[in-house]
């Protein structure tokens, strides 16, 4: 009767060990099954990529942009505006472009997103942490570490709650930023490499 | 009575010399002694002997790495010239497994174990290496070179946007 006992208790912990790893390998799966249109990279998300000119974004939004600073008086070199696509609200860092035909033109150098509809194309998203971030990226150069904040106008210091790890590959143009807060992923951010 | 305080303070004493004179630290001012910003000349004092420089003042390099042994360990030292002295000490390494951070990283550590133990500073995780920058002392950098994850070699030197002030 023991031995049977024990038989059952042995099938059981197999079979439940078997059910986990069903469950470990379907999350693994839904983490990779992310439709393109919802996949960051470090060149954009979706149709949205960094390079492209503030008319090309808004013919394939099909709408204008409401820029952040365009009250503004003076020469606006850079700019932000916020917009919604494909149900995940995104923010878009412009920058004059330098490209001579082009002087008027603002050219996007950076998007994020703290959507939970947005995932890399590892499967990472808002929710997940550290760990999960240099897992998937191993073979990649990785910065981190504490958030820099603006303490006052002249000084500068480093978050406690805010945290920040940068991927970048071997071509070194392009970077996937996640910015964490307590320690999980609360937005990822593309953006174009800043030289040293 | 006496006689006890006597060899107690004996024991005490050399304990405390023995601490000092086996310095396995790893810090951001240097390894053990060997500390950035000694001269040549207190280099030599200090190894008991003559640094022969190959490149500083024979060449036009301003930079130059020698290896030296120091009580029994193999180092590494990055020499630079400098304005006021022939060269002094910009960078040391060593593969010793005797040196140690504060936190107890040093050669032999895995990569986890330094990110855990680092997690409130500056990492830069590169082809090969670690680089530990503290946020409250961005002077210098430690670096950990890896293999297979784990630490291999410790380098202290000045952090690149400190070098490039030089």
């Amino acid at each position: 009767m023991k031995n049977l006992l024990l038989l059952f208790a042995v099938v059981l912990l197999f079979t439940a060990c078997k059910d986990s790893d069903k469950q470990t390998s379907s999350e693994q799966k839904d983490k990779k099954a992310v439709s393109p249109a919802y996949t960051i990279t470090k060149d954009g998300i979706g149709d949205l990529k960094i390079g492209m000119l503030q008319s090309d974004i808004e013919k394939l939004l099909k709408q204008s942009l409401v820029m952040k600073h365009a009250k503004d008086t003076g020469d606006i070199w850079s700019d932000t505006a916020t917009v919604t696509y494909n149900k995940m609200e995104i923010t878009l860092y412009f920058q004059k472009s330098y490209v001579e035909e082009h002087t008027e033109e603002m050219e996007l150098f950076g998007l994020s997103t703290s959507s939970p509809l947005c995932k890399t194309s590892t499967g990472l998203g808002v929710g997940d942490d550290r760990n999960a971030i240099l897992a998937a990226y191993e073979d990649n150069p990785i910065n981190m570490g504490p958030e820099s904040i603006m303490l006052n106008d002249t000084t500068w210091g480093f978050s406690k709650t805010n945290y920040y790890i940068t991927v970048s590959d071997e071509k070194w143009d392009r970077q996937l930023s996640f910015i964490l807060v307590n320690k999980k992923v609360a937005s990822i951010e593309a953006i174009l490499q800043m030289g040293d | 009575m006496k006689k006890v305080f006597l060899f107690l303070s004996i024991i005490v004493f050399s304990l405390v010399t023995r601490a000092q004179k086996d310095d396995h630290t790893l810090t951001f001012d240097g390894i053990g002694e060997l500390k950035l910003g000694l001269t040549k000349a207190q280099l030599e004092k200090m190894l008991n002997t003559r640094i022969l420089l190959k490149q500083i003042g024979l060449t036009e390099s301003f930079t130059e790495t020698v290896k030296t042994m120091y009580k029994g360990i193999e180092f590494e030292l990055d020499l630079m010239r400098n304005d006021n002295v022939v060269a002094a000490l910009e960078g040391v390494s060593t593969t010793s497994p005797l040196f140690k951070t504060p936190e107890g990283i040093g050669v032999g550590s895995d990569q986890l174990t330094i990110i855990n133990a680092y997690e409130k500073d500056l990492l830069i995780i590169s082809y090969g290496s670690i680089t530990y920058t503290n946020i409250n002392q961005i002077h210098a950098s430690i670096v950990f070179v890896m293999e297979n994850k784990k630490v291999v070699k410790v380098i202290v030197e000045p952090t690149a946007m400190f070098r490039d002030r030089e």
